[in-house]
């Protein structure tokens, strides 16, 4: 029976419920294994005036402490752009900047090395929100752009127009397992990281640059990752240094465990956002023209902002034609922690802009919003083309949407909210349907590709190795169904191993949502090479005579058979043990890239969905529930229902986090307030909606991919945000016919509160 | 100093998943997460936040009964390790059986794991062992289970990977039918018996000073004139009830106590009883104890404790613990203030009694010998309305942004008498004098509340946190005393 298709377990979760699944904290310890840790700065920006170890180097257990001067390499790295500090210099440019790292033999004498370092940094005023930075002219990279038409010239043409700002707070990832890394010294000044990343590659690369070695002296090994999300792509990066540092002067093993705080406190987020817009519409609510300006608050330095930014821009439609359209705008560099990939990667904020504009407009026309997007979504020739010039092509979209608003009974529960909000006292609701069109690719072409190892043993079981990270997402649970078809073998003779740059070299990331098209499409690339070459050698081997012709050489249910003679038939196990005392090759590289991309198309294909929540807000206390959400998607062919459920479902309510209990608060002096689990709340067991439907839709199928199959990662959580234009909805009803309600986000309790007050007012 | 009547030990002793151990010196000191992590090499109990703020490292801590042990998930990271003297701990590792721990891999699952594999409750795996022993306590001794059921346990649980639908899927999908009673998997009998040598003995613990860590220096009376006696003795120690405060600043706020007084023995301070008019709080009921005992007493506030902390806060916190820290957002404060409760101290000198109110006033302070014994709380009256209000930014396991207590007296639609307590609105919760004697004789109308909420306004100063704004505090005040009147 072949395995895609089929909802296997994650291959893990056997070991996950018995606790026995190896996180990098619980690799047991080497006999001389050093602890480390950092000290960081304690203010924003300022510059360091005064260091002195010599107290803290006398503390006994102490090992070693190093700054920017035990750097052996460049003590300038970054992803994109080299314009990060590993070790802060004389300037420091966000709170908590590592200054110091301190290897030490316990826990106690870390803690101990810790006060007893004497720092002191002259503080500067700190650029913490975005307005700062544009006040300050505080840019990274040029002014950004994507138009079409002529956006101001036909504004002024519009029958209506509205314009405003929104504000839209950043993420944190709130990765189960924070940061860490373990680096172990071998031979001819060899590293091997065990690092929590997204990335070895990265790991490896960074590692080589800054302690100056070649990237063939590093091996970077990722088992698994406690959560990823977007937050372990680049970032994983500066505690594995830390701990490459120390190996490399100790020549000890030495490992780095960020604490929670230390991971709130010093990692990127997602990015927060400010958008401007103006937009013009007719009487129907038909879009006309838009000008939407973005800024980004990436933090101190680029990381993948500039990425992230593209990505916002690209979004900026959503699934609507805009005819004529201009998105500009501009990377603000602040002194926070520089803001990184987070799942979404800038196209939630991207979509939130447009899909909070819909529900303005609405609003204005006093029409319903779902009405408005079905209008505008992207249609035949002449409104099939997004503002970067790619054709969208099978769309399902308004399928989509007029399914699940079917399904889910939108008119009628329209109908009961409109009742129920004209009687109720205490409680408002609210409804909302959106729409998500998401670019699967990643939008910087060379990382578009992948290569994967698959070793056949004698046995016939298989061991398949990719530049793929296992976060949770069940990417090498895929791979396992993928790889065992190639075979027509059972999933079980498939392992999946601990990814490392030893053994796929060069690898992209495991973001972008595009994990297993890039890595699965490359082991079955791998897989079909060793096919060929025994199916050839079946084909002898099944013979009396002259070889069988290689298309009736049938594989399934684990055996290899001629099709006419089906009663003859080889298992796999005994054809690879005879292929291989042939001297055939069980073993292969696999090397896959993404067809088709060009400059007027960044992304292989769109995954889209919709999504409706319906919402109960206590006017009294701006409390929210959701108290039904449906979502229906079209993710192509599911390789594995039961993960791609879990995608939908966990990415929808991480998105429902971000727009209504998760706040990340700054103080003026670029402090993070909320860098604790006691006072950053990411949603729990009560948050998610009373009533939740999951579908996709069952018979849609993308042949170009890898078993027809869609990516599914990221658009889900776009998906969350129908929370946030559910509430805007609820509170469209509290104020006068014509006044949008000004909400921003995160919309929390207070938001809403605060919200249904200005409203209020507006009443007469 | 007096001469303690029992013996005396200077280690601890449990039972970790069946096999006895004993903890002495620096290690009986620290939090049992990375006890069990780094010394006893048990890494399925994940720590995610130290802070008792994730439920990762849940374990089961069973504690002694008369039948047996009584098993709840606790969060072992901020619990201290020699809070587990006495009693029987269980971790992922050990839900199978003592032969199960470590070991060969049999791939044996319980029905619990079983589910949660079928389900696809495990993503990333991190939060797994925390969710496996949160629902296993759940399991245990239960025939049927609803979605809310499953919800209420799960609430101390976070997952950043599943959205948690799959998970609670898993909590009523187990087989019931299969599954084995922890008391069958461990029988008590054994284990009781091996607590048995020793059990009654007070434990103290003395730790030099080291090059790198201070002197340390611990004390679990087994009877409150042992307590109060070392107290005399040490009146700057901090004392541990059940340690979710003190835990935290253990854990992540560096606090190392030079000496450490555990009432972790004082096991019969824990009643929970109505004596004529009056709730008693004994010291060390848990908010478990007091959540299922007070709700045929005060439905109100019985209902006000499902949205207290998490499940493992409230088996771990007691009551006394709330009140003595007396933290802004100390949810039971409101009701004890509207109800005007009074605190029972025992000290040297005997018992003393002393109003919430004026506890808070004070400071709130006592004397450096004494402990807090019980709470008494006169219960509303017939005819007496109670409404306490709690409001958070999520909506379970977050502490309160602003809390709120009323207790309205009314009759023909007249107001005779309310009591109004709020806590978040100041550093101490307080009641809202002013606003009460306005709302005195009123008639019941809606206009009343809207003008008592300005009334309020103008009595309340609130601050600004990483919770909420001074704006959103101002405004929630007047919004629940409307509120108040609207669900009148
Ligand atoms: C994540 C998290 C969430 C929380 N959520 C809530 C919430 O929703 N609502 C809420 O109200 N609280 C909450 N708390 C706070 C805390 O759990 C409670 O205040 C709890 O009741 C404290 O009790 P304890 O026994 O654990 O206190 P401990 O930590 O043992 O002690 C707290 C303080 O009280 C003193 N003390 C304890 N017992 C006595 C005694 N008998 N006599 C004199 N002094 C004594 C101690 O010296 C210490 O200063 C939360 C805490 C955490 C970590
Ligand atoms: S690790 Fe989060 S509660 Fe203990
Ligand atoms: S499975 Fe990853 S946090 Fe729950």
């Amino acid at each position: 029976m072949p395995s895609v298709g089929r909802s296997i377990p994650h291959e893990s979760s056997r070991d996950h419920v018995r606790g026995r699944s190896i996180f990098l904290d619980d690799i047991t310890p080497h006999r001389n294994e050093l602890v480390v840790d950092f000290v960081g700065s304690p203010v924003a920006r300022g510059e360091i005036v005064a260091l002195d170890l010599s107290a803290a180097t006398k503390i006994p257990g102490v090992v070693g402490l190093y700054t920017f001067r035990d750097v052996p390499g460049s003590n300038l790295y970054g992803a994109i752009f080299h314009d990060e500090y590993f070790l802060a210099e004389d300037k420091v440019s966000f709170q908590g900047e590592p200054i110091v790292v301190i290897a030490a033999e316990s826990h106690a004498a870390l803690h101990a090395a810790k006060k007893a370092i004497h720092l002191d940094v002259r503080p500067e005023t700190p650029i913490v929100s975005i307005a700062q930075a544009i006040e300050a002219e505080e840019f990274i990279g040029p002014p950004r752009a994507i138009s079409r038409g002529h956006a101001r010239d036909a504004l002024e043409k519009c029958p209506h127009r509205l314009d405003g700002t929104l504000y839209i707070g950043g993420q944190e990832h709130f990765y189960m397992e924070t940061q860490c890394a373990l680096a172990i010294p071998g031979e001819n000044g060899h590293l091997t990281f065990h690092s929590s990343t997204q990335n070895p590659t990265e790991t490896q690369v960074m590692a080589a640059r800054v302690l100056g070695l070649g990237m063939h002296q590093v091996v970077c090994v990722c088992k698994r990752m406690g959560g990823g999300f977007g937050g372990k792509e680049t970032q994983a990066t500066p505690p594995a240094l830390m701990a490459g540092l120390v190996a490399m002067k100790t020549g000890r093993p030495a490992r780095c465990i960020y604490s929670r705080e230390t991971d709130g406190r010093v990692t990127g987020k997602r990015h927060p956002f400010e958008v401007r817009y103006q937009i013009g519409f007719d009487s129907d609510g038909r879009l006309l023209a838009a000008r939407l300006e973005f800024y980004s608050n990436a933090g101190f330095s680029a990381d993948l902002s500039t990425s992230v930014f593209d990505r916002a821009l690209y979004h900026a439609d959503n699934a609507y034609f805009i005819p004529d359209i201009e998105l500009i705008g501009r990377i603000c560099r602040t002194n926070l922690p520089s803001n990184t990939a987070f799942r979404g990667f800038g196209g939630g904020q991207g979509i939130l802009a447009i899909e909070s504009i819909i529900e303005d407009i609405a609003e204005f026309l006093d029409k319903d919003a779902a009405e408005i997007r079905l209008l505008n979504c992207y249609g035949a020739e002449g409104r099939n083309q997004t503002p970067y010039g790619q054709i969208i092509q099978d769309d399902t979209l308004p399928l989509l949407f007029e399914r699940l608003a079917d399904r889910a009974d939108y008119k009628q529960r329209r109908q009961a909210i409109n009742e129920f909000n004209a009687t109720s006292q205490i409680h408002l609701r609210g409804l909302s349907l959106t729409t998500v069109k998401f670019g699967i690719s990643f939008t910087t072409k060379f990382l578009n590709q992948a290569n994967a190892l698959v070793n056949v043993y004698t046995d016939g079981t298989v061991q398949v190795s990719t530049g793929g990270t296992e976060m949770g997402q069940g990417l090498n649970t895929k791979i396992r169904q993928l790889v065992a078809d190639e075979f027509a073998i059972d999933a079980a003779n498939v392992s999946v191993m601990p990814t490392s740059t030893e053994k796929n070299n060069n690898t992209p990331p495991t973001a972008a949502s595009a994990g297993t098209d890039l890595n699965g499409s490359a082991a079955v690339n791998a897989c079909r090479l060793i096919r060929e070459r025994l199916t050839e050698f079946a084909a002898v081997r099944l013979s009396e005579d002259v070889p069988i012709p290689i298309e009736r050489i049938v594989w399934e249910d684990g055996c290899v058979f001629d099709r006419e003679k089906p009663e003859q038939c080889l298992d796999f196990g005994h054809l690879v043990h005879a292929a291989h005392r042939e001297r055939i090759s069980l073993g292969e590289r696999g090397h896959y890239i993404t067809p088709g991309l060009g400059p007027s198309r960044p992304f292989f294909y769109y995954t889209t969905g919709c999504a409706l929540a319906e919402v109960e807000i206590d006017r009294f206390t701006g409390e929210m529930r959701v108290t039904r959400a449906d979502i229906l998607m079209d993710i192509g062919q599911s390789i594995n229902p039961a993960i791609d459920l879990g995608q939908i479902g966990g990415g929808f309510v991480q998105g429902m986090g971000w727009a209504t209990c998760e706040e990340l608060k700054f103080s003026d002096e670029g402090e993070l307030l909320t860098a604790s689990p006691s006072t950053y709340k990411i949603p729990g067991v009560r948050d998610i909606p009373e009533d939740f439907r999951i579908e996709f839709e069952q018979d849609s199928r993308f042949p170009e991919n890898v078993r027809s199959s869609k990516a599914v990662g990221e658009p889900p959580l776009l998906l969350g945000l129908c929370v946030w234009t559910a509430i805007k909805n609820a509170l469209s009803y509290a104020g006068p016919r014509g006044h949008v309600a000004p909400l921003n986000l995160p919309a929390t309790g207070e938001e809403i509160l605060r919200c249904l007050c200005e409203l209020e007012d507006k009443c007469p | 100093m007096k001469r303690f009547a029992g013996l005396m030990r200077d280690h601890i002793f449990f039972f970790l998943n069946g096999q006895k151990i004993q903890v002495r010196g620096r290690e009986a000191l620290g939090m049992l997460a990375p006890f069990l992590r780094r010394e006893r090499g048990l890494t399925g109990t994940k720590i995610a936040c130290a802070h008792g703020a994730c439920g990762s490292c849940s374990i089961l801590l069973g504690r002694p009964t008369q039948s047996g042990f009584n098993y709840q998930p606790i969060n072992s990271c901020i619990f201290p390790v020699f809070a587990c003297d006495g009693a029987h701990v269980i971790t992922v590792e050990g839900l199978n059986g003592p032969d199960k721990v470590g070991g060969q891999d049999d791939g044996v699952l319980s029905p619990v794991q079983c589910a949660m594999v079928d389900c696809h409750g495990a993503q990333c795996g991190f939060c797994t062992p925390g969710i496996v022993i949160t629902l296993t306590a759940f399991h245990e001794n239960r025939v049927q289970s609803s979605a809310e059921d499953v919800k209420a346990a799960l609430e101390g649980n976070l997952c950043r990977c599943t959205g948690y639908s799959p998970i609670i899927e898993a909590g009523m999908s187990v087989e019931t039918a299969d599954l084995r009673p922890l008391t069958q998997i461990y029988p008590p009998e054994p284990l009781l018996d091996g607590l048995n040598a020793g059990a009654s003995d007070a434990v103290e613990i003395r730790v030099p000073e080291d090059e790198l860590e201070i002197g340390q220096h611990l004390f679990v009376p087994r009877s409150p004139e042992e307590a109060i006696c070392w107290k005399v003795a040490h009146p700057e120690a901090i004392v541990v009830s059940g340690g979710t405060e003190v835990g935290v600043a253990m854990s992540v706020k560096g606090l190392a106590p030079r000496e450490i007084l555990s009432l972790a023995h004082l096991e019969d301070w824990d009643e929970v009883t109505r004596e004529n008019d009056e709730l008693v709080l004994g010291a060390r009921a848990t908010w478990t104890q007091v959540a299922e005992q007070v709700g045929a007493i005060v439905p109100e506030f019985a209902t006000l404790l499902t949205r207290w902390g998490s499940p493992q806060l409230r088996n771990a916190g007691t009551v006394a613990g709330n009140i003595i820290r007396a933290a802004p957002i100390s949810d039971s404060l409101p009701f004890l203030l509207a109800c005007e409760a009074e605190l029972e101290f025992i000290g040297e000198l005997g018992a003393r009694r002393v109003t919430v109110a004026d506890f808070l006033e004070s400071g709130p302070t006592m004397r450096p010998d004494e402990l807090l014994r019980r709470v008494l709380v006169p219960l509303p009256k017939e005819g007496q309305t109670l409404r306490l209000f709690k409001v958070s930014k999520r909506r379970a396991f977050d502490r309160s942004i602003v809390s709120a207590a009323f207790l309205l007296t009314a009759s023909d639609g007249v107001i005779e008498d309310i009591k109004i307590a709020f806590g978040g609105v100041a550093p101490l919760a307080l009641r809202l004098p002013q606003t009460e004697a306005f709302l005195q004789g009123k008639p019941v109308n809606s206009a009343i509340w809207r003008e008592a909420a300005t009334v309020a306004y103008n009595e309340i100063s609130p601050y600004s946190d990483a919770a909420a704004s001074r704006e959103h505090r101002t405004r929630l005040v007047a919004n629940l005393l409307r509120k108040f009147g609207a669900e009148l």
